[in-house]
C-alpha cells in the first residue's frame, strides 16, 4: 500500500496519545477531523471542519475562551452586551469577533487575569476619522462601545498572540465605535 | 479496514517523501502535526499547531521566506530593523507581519509585482500603490509603532498587501 487510505470514523478516538502514537479520527457526531496530539483523552485539536470552513460561534452571553477556541470567529449577539475573556497567552492563539447585534451595553474583550496589561492595538474607522490606538503593551480591554451611534453591526476585531502579548486590529464604522484601553 | 487510528509520533518522521507517499507525523518535541510534501525530509510544513492555533515565528534578523512559511504570522522584533524577502508569487501564498519592537531602522518586506493599501488609525491620507508595480513595503523608522501590521496574499502572479498603522506615515508602499 502506497500510504494511508482512510481515517477511522466514530464518536470518540480509538485510544489515547502515547509517546509514539497520536489518535486521529473523524468525529461521527460532527464530521470534524480531530487529533489528540499529546496527553490524555480530552485535549482534542480540530484539524479540519466538516464543511472546510473555519469554526465559528454565535455568543449571546459572557464567555471565557480557551486555547481550543483559537481560530474561531465569534459573532457578538446580545444587545445588552457582555464580556469575553481571552485565554492564558500562548503562541499562535488567534480570534475574530464581529458585531451581529449592535450593543446597548458594551461588548468587552478582556485579557485573562486583568489588569494584566499585555495588549496593544489599532482601531481603523470607516468614516476616516482619528480612532483609538494603544502602541505599547499597556492595554487590557477591547470595548465595542454602546453609546448611541457608536459600535454597530459589522464592527469587528482580530486578535493574535505571539506567546507574550496580544495584538489587536479593530475595524468600525464610526471612529468612537471601538476602544482599546488599559 | 476500519481506517487509520493514529499518527506516528516522534522526533522526526519515518523516512522521506517520494513520488507516491508523504510522511505525516506529530512531532513529539512540540506536538505539532507536520508533513514533508516533497523532497529530502527537511522541508517540513506545519499542518496544525498543537493548540489548534495558526503557526507563527518571531523574527530578529533578515529572512527569506519560502512557500512552506505560507500562513504564518511573523513578529518583527529588532529595533535596528531588517529585510524580509517574500518568495515569488504563487497561488495561495499568504503572510502576516506585526511590529513587536518599534524600529529605529526600517523593517522592509520585499515582493515583486506588489500592489498595496495602507490604512492609518489616525484617519489621514496614507500610502498606496494601485497597480502591480511595487517592490516593497516599509515599516518606517521612528514612525512605525508596536501593533502596526501588514497582510500579503498572492494570486499566483502578483502580491496584494493591506497594511495597518497608527501614524499616517508609519508604513509606506514603494
Amino acid at each position: 500500500m502506497a500510504g494511508v487510505r482512510s481515517i477511522y470514523r466514530g464518536a470518540t478516538a480509538k485510544g489515547y496519545a502515547t509517546p509514539a502514537g497520536v489518535p486521529v479520527y473523524v468525529d461521527s457526531d460532527d464530521n470534524r477531523l480531530k487529533m489528540i496530539p499529546a496527553g490524555s483523552w480530552t485535549a482534542e485539536t480540530i484539524i479540519q471542519e466538516a464543511s472546510g470552513a473555519a469554526t465559528q460561534e454565535v455568543l449571546t452571553a459572557a464567555r471565557v475562551l480557551t486555547a481550543v477556541d483559537s481560530g474561531k470567529v465569534f459573532f457578538l449577539a446580545l444587545a445588552g452586551g457582555f464580556a469575553v475573556t481571552l485565554p492564558a497567552i500562548a503562541v499562535g492563539l488567534n480570534f475574530k469577533f464581529l458585531v451581529q447585534i449592535a450593543p446597548t451595553g458594551d461588548y468587552t474583550i478582556v485579557t485573562p487575569g486583568a489588569p494584566a496589561q499585555i495588549m496593544c492595538g489599532l482601531v481603523h474607522a470607516s468614516n476616516g476619522a482619528d480612532s483609538d490606538s494603544e502602541t505599547a503593551f499597556t492595554a487590557t480591554t477591547v470595548t465595542f462601545v454602546a453609546a448611541a451611534g457608536a459600535s454597530t453591526i459589522g464592527d469587528g476585531c482580530d486578535i493574535w498572540c505571539d506567546g507574550t502579548s496580544w495584538y489587536v486590529r479593530a475595524y468600525c464604522n464610526i471612529s468612537t465605535g471601538i476602544t482599546i484601553t488599559g | 479496514m476500519a481506517g487509520v487510528r493514529s499518527f506516528y509520533r516522534g522526533v522526526t518522521p519515518l523516512g522521506a517523501s517520494h513520488t507516491a507517499a508523504v510522511p505525516i507525523y506529530v512531532d513529539s518535541d512540540n506536538s505539532r502535526l507536520k508533513m514533508i510534501p516533497a523532497g529530502s525530509g527537511t522541508a517540513e510544513t506545519v499542518i496544525q499547531e498543537a493548540s489548534g492555533a495558526a503557526s507563527q515565528s518571531i523574527l530578529t534578523a533578515a529572512a527569506t521566506l519560502v512557500a512552506q512559511d505560507s500562513g504564518k504570522t511573523f513578529y518583527l522584533a529588532l529595533a535596528g530593523g531588517f529585510t524580509v524577502a517574500l518568495p515569488a508569487p504563487a497561488v495561495g501564498l499568504r503572510y502576516r507581519f506585526f511590529v513587536q519592537i518599534a524600529p529605529t531602522t526600517a523593517y522592509i518586506i520585499t515582493a515583486t509585482n506588489l500592489a498595496g493599501l495602507v490604512f492609518s488609525s489616525t484617519g489621514g491620507d496614507a500610502s498606496s500603490i494601485t497597480a502591480f508595480t511595487g517592490v516593497d513595503i516599509r515599516f518606517v523608522a521612528n514612525t512605525a509603532l508596536i501593533g502596526d501590521s501588514a497582510d500579503f496574499w498572492s494570486d499566483g502572479t502578483n502580491w496584494y498587501c493591506w497594511a495597518f498603522c497608527d501614524a499616517d506615515a508609519g508604513i509606506t508602499v514603494n
